[in-house]
């Protein structure tokens, strides 16, 4: 029997990850929660617990010192950057030292650090604070001799991720519109495919090489594959949107006419702005005035007719990301199997019921 | 399993036929309003913009890069076209009416319609009923569409009564003192400017047939009123229905229109919403708001837009819109009867 850690292990992707592996054979899991009333739902599920704080390295070395690998999905999350910072760093040190000598390590991370909203690389704070701590942790793991994983984690997606919800939500109301017509890779994972690393990493032998990983499905699921999925789940059709009836945040841009719209709808909103301009108006000849207020009332009525227009459109529901290059973790089998080979407890699975409206 | 289906946007104007527009009139509700949302719309060509004076018409239509029209004694002058919106005062339209029905060209009328309810109803003869409009643009509000459909399906029980208050301190009409201070023109007077308005729109939410005098206040200033405050009946297919009606100049009115169900109060901005708020009968200082999606405008320009475009698709269909003339009757026979009966009785 190995014993499994799961730091930080109520929030969304820990619970149902501790979840799912409950009823794994040869693993005892034991998640790890700040406190009791954090634990609540997972010990209602029939899950124990250890509480404490694993950023104090004496608690943490009591709480997981015994534990044959570690997981780590713990994040310092209270909008104060340098707190958060300071938190989850302390964190991996005191994870990597109170861990059992040689136990494997996994340090949740994400795809956020390829900035895939970018065409440059150029990744948002979460990103980048994640790609340092995954620096200090295979530095700690390296000088005290912890097989070091790093998982960077696509949109999870699972019976307890909003994710899921969201698009349950989006394929009930008949209202789905993707970019690409849904053709491009989604980035996303399914929670029982990370359940699928941590049992290989926990029994196989001989075990997966340390190192870091993208754990994205792969092949590579499009976001069509995804919200086809959760629809023939639902037992429900996915009706796309055709493109005319998509909002198109970038339509009317790049014509010199649309670039003096754009500064005149600038204007518009900018009353301060216009105000302070006005005065230079009068210096110009009148019917140069009237043809510049006219044309601001032009833009006006435009902007407000195109904001009624756009009413009957769809947003997107998934952002338009660049694919990812996804170095995989090894073999593993399709997310429908894997998420029949782990499930969570029947009674959280009320989404994926075909609710009467 | 993935199915292809179209949702109900309103996409279909893209391959419609491009309806010819002239404009008459180049006043400010034409420079400051239509025009900007004309040049907005699918669907249509404006071809000219005609006054009576050539400096105003070449400088509004050369504002919008549209030719300009002087307007000759001889209106048979002005360019054919599918479409006009009239927009010269009320006193001097019957010639512009009849040309364009005699040349079977669609007509969307600045309100009022006409001088009087007879005058209308003759208008109405002239022209099929797809093709002559009024323009109520209140009608396109979200606020309205809403609470027309609490009325029409008793969400709220049976509409007792309707309250209105409209009105502000100052005129501030943002155009040509002159227009309001001329009630011969038949723009002047705050029942004709504003006061038609917000009855139109108690008329049009309750699906009214007629609307009676039964009491009026009037405060005149000369020959323009400045403030009405009266009380109508309102006759409907399920009923009669009680109006107060209070609209000003002199002083800060509510800028609402209240309709009192059974079970709640409703209350309707004059200004465009989606939103409408409810209040109970029993305790008035809770409030909900009630918005239907995508109901119809929130802005004024939204408001004129959706005005255009269902007359514009009535013209192509050769269906009525909800702006056509023959809807606007009794707000006007209403408006006419106020007059008349404060004219006896002040």
């Amino acid at each position: 029997m190995k014993r499994l850690a799961i730091l930080g292990a109520n929030g969304q992707v820990g619970t149902e990850v501790s979840l799912r592996l409950r009823d794994v054979e040869g693993i005892e899991v034991v998640p790890i929660v700040r406190n009791v009333s954090g634990s609540a739902f997972l010990r209602s599920n029939g899950v124990e617990c250890r509480h404490g704080r694993i950023s104090d390295p004496a608690e943490a070395s009591s709480l997981m010192g015994d534990c044959d690998v570690v997981v780590n999905f713990a994040l310092s999350n209270t909008a104060i950057p340098r707190a958060d910072r300071e938190m989850n760093r302390q964190i991996i040190r005191s994870t990597v030292a109170a861990a059992k000598p040689g136990a494997p390590i996994v340090f949740a991370s994400t795809i956020m650090v390829y900035a895939p909203g970018m065409n440059v690389w150029l990744p948002d704070s979460y990103g980048l604070e994640k790609l340092v701590a995954e620096c200090m942790f295979r530095n700690a793991c390296r000088t005290s001799h912890h097989p070091a994983f790093v998982f960077r984690l696509g949109h999870v997606l699972g019976e307890m991720q909003n994710i899921t919800s969201k698009i349950r939500g989006e394929v009930r109301d008949g209202k789905v519109a993707l970019p690409h017509e849904g053709l491009r890779a989604s980035n996303t994972v399914f929670t029982a495919a990370i359940v699928e690393a941590i049992v290989q990493i926990s029994q196989t032998q001989p075990a997966p090489n340390p190192g870091t990983y993208d754990l994205i499905t792969f092949p590579q699921w499009t976001w069509l594959d995804v919200y086809t999925y959760y629809a023939a789940q639902l037992g429900l059709p996915l009706r796309l949107a055709h493109a005319e009836q998509v909002r198109d945040p970038k339509s009317g841009l790049g014509s010199p006419s649309a670039s003096m719209r754009r500064v005149l709808g600038y204007l518009a909103n900018h009353h301060a702005l216009t105000e302070r301009l006005t005065f230079f108006l009068a210096f110009l000849p009148r019917s140069i005035n009237q043809r510049m207020y006219l044309r601001y009332l032009q833009t006006r009525a435009l902007n407000e007719i195109n904001a009624l227009r756009q009413q009957d459109k769809v947003e997107f529901c998934v952002q338009d990301w660049r694919e990812l290059r996804v170095r995989s973790f090894g073999q593993m089998a399709d997310p429908a199997t894997l998420m029949a080979r782990y499930p969570v407890p029947s009674t959280l699975q009320v989404a994926s019921s075909n609710r009467p409206a | 399993m993935t199915e292809l289906s179209g949702f109900t946007a309103s996409g279909g104007r893209a391959g419609a036929r491009v309806l010819s527009l002239g404009i008459v009139g180049a006043g400010e509700i034409v420079s400051r309003i239509h025009l900007p949302v004309l040049s907005a719309c699918e669907g249509i060509r404006i071809a000219y913009v005609a006054d009576k004076n050539p400096e105003v018409a070449r400088s509004v239509a050369g504002s919008y890069e549209v030719a300009p029209v002087t307007v000759a004694d001889n209106l048979d002058m002005l360019p054919q076209t599918d479409v006009t919106l009239l927009a010269v005062p009320v006193t001097a339209r019957l010639p512009y009416y009849e040309l364009f029905a005699k040349r079977g060209t669609c007509v969307l009328a600045e309100k009022p319609l006409a001088i009087g309810w007879a005058e209308a109803k003759l208008l109405c003869g002239l022209y099929p009923e797809y093709s002559l409009a009024c323009g109520f643009q209140r009608r396109s509000y979200g606020s309205v569409a809403l609470a027309r459909l609490l009325v029409a399906e008793n969400w709220f029980g049976r509409l007792r009564s309707i309250s209105i208050s409209e009105g502000a301190l100052t005129t501030k009409t943002g155009a040509d003192s002159r227009f309001y201070d001329d009630a011969a023109s038949g723009g002047g007077g705050v029942l004709m400017d504003l006061g038609c308005h917000s009855l139109d729109l108690a008329i049009y939410i309750t699906n009214a047939t007629e609307a009676i005098p039964l009491e009026q206040r009037f405060v005149f200033d000369g020959e323009v009123d400045r403030e009405i405050d009266a009380h109508l009946t309102l006759h409907t297919a399920h009923g009669s229905c009680e109006l107060d009606c209070l609209v000003t100049w002199l002083r800060p009115a509510r800028n609402t229109i209240e309709l009192r169900f059974e079970n709640c109060t409703v209350e309707v901005s004059c200004r465009p919403s989606h939103d409408v708020e409810i209040r109970g009968v029993q305790n008035g200082r809770d409030v909900a708001s009630l918005t239907k999606k995508r109901a119809g405008a929130a802005t004024m320009y939204q408001a004129f837009y959706l005005e255009w475009m269902a007359f514009l698709d009535g013209v192509r269909s050769r269906q009525a819109s909800k702006f056509n003339a023959r809807s606007c009757l009794p707000t006007i026979r209403a408006v006419e009867a106020l007059y008349e009966a404060g004219k006896r009785n002040p």
